[in-house]
């Protein structure tokens, strides 16, 4: 069965048509990116599937369920930006998401802290940038999930934070999930990727495995992505 | 092994030809124990699906022997020597085609090779 269904998904606020009637599925074992410019619908889908927005119109399912709170149980998502309250410890968050979340493997993130030196007993505000997005990603990929929705992970990370956090993705890998990862930083996440989805304007522009783009037109994604989305 | 991919070609085609590329040259010694393909998918930064599709093609090609629970490994001396071979064929047949391009013959690149460092 797969992970997600969505046909003919629209999203508007107020005029805005965010997203214009979208339709793919993602099935268990696979890596996708959800990749498209600026403003091309890749956090509202995040946020419609994670349960955070309500849909105009059509049908999005996960795990055979319309988004809610069983959902909210199979859904591991990762926001754009930084959810954690500042003042809180780092041992205290690990707390929350273990209380938040049955899945959630609290001694296997304290040890990937651990292993990268993190201060459990600092609180989030102590930690630089790149060390409160590792902490964040730990905690997401820690939960044992059907569905990790990755909004922008490697934004604004120097070059090694961002291969801890794709390393970690990989590590992380199950075959009875999906994992869907949305960027812009094509070039930098690539390799990771099965299959990607570019999305234009609210709509689905191309979906392929990464395989069939560099076997059939003989070039990677980012090139292709550059051609498609040429300003 | 370098894990940096060319974009022109499918991404667990050159794991695999990275994986000949070590047996043939010895990093990868017949008998050796692969880990896990999460780990060595980690390892190179890729997807494990295509660090699965990767070795499932040298197992096929024999250079990868599937022991069931104990793991991966590393095929024996004869399927390394055999893949030392096919290199060295496909790199002497690449500089026949590159030195023909250049005006050279046979004769003249095997002069070439003897004068040669």
């Amino acid at each position: 069965m797969a992970i997600l269904e969505c046909k003919d998904l629209k999203k508007r606020y107020g005029p805005t048509e965010a997203l214009r009637g979208v339709s793919f599925n993602l099935e268990p074992g696979r890596i996708t990116g959800l990749l498209g410019p600026n403003g091309s619908g890749k956090t509202t889908f995040i946020k419609l599937t994670a349960g955070l927005l309500v849909q105009t119109s059509g049908m999005l399912k996960v795990c055979g369920m319309e988004p809610g709170r069983k959902t909210k149980a199979l859904v591991s998502y990762l926001p754009e930006r930084l959810d954690l309250p500042l003042w809180m410890k780092v041992e205290a968050v690990l707390d929350y998401f273990r209380s938040f979340y049955k899945d959630f493997d609290r001694d296997r993130a304290a040890d990937m802290l651990e292993g990268l030196g993190v201060p459990l007993d600092k609180p989030i505000r102590a930690l630089s940038k790149g060390t409160r997005e590792k902490v964040r990603l730990i905690c997401c990929m820690c939960r044992k999930a059907k569905l990790y929705l990755l909004d922008e992970p490697v934004g604004g990370v120097d070059p090694a934070t961002r291969d801890f956090i794709l390393r970690t993705i990989i590590a992380n890998f199950d075959p009875e999930a999906a994992v869907l990862i949305s960027t812009h930083l094509i070039g930098d996440v690539e390799k990771v990727l099965d299959d990607v989805i570019f999305l234009d304007k609210g709509l689905v522009k191309l979906q392929s495995s990464v395989d069939a783009i560099r076997q059939e037109r003989g070039c990677d994604v980012d090139t292709l992505f550059r051609e498609v989305f040429r300003c | 092994m370098d894990w940096s991919f060319r974009p022109d070609r499918p991404i667990y085609i050159q794991i695999a030809e990275g994986f000949r590329t070590s047996v043939a040259t010895g990093e990868l010694q017949p008998g050796d124990k692969l880990k896990s393909t999460k780990e060595l998918a980690a390892w190179a930064g890729v997807s494990p699906n295509a660090m699965e599709r990767a070795l499932g093609e040298l197992q096929s090609e024999g250079l990868i022997e599937d022991r069931g629970p104990e793991g991966r490994f590393v095929a024996g001396q004869g399927a390394a020597e055999d893949i030392r071979w096919a290199m060295a064929a496909q790199e002497v047949d690449g500089l026949v085609k590159r030195m023909g391009a250049l005006g050279f013959g046979k004769a003249e690149i095997i002069r070439l090779v003897e004068e040669a460092e």
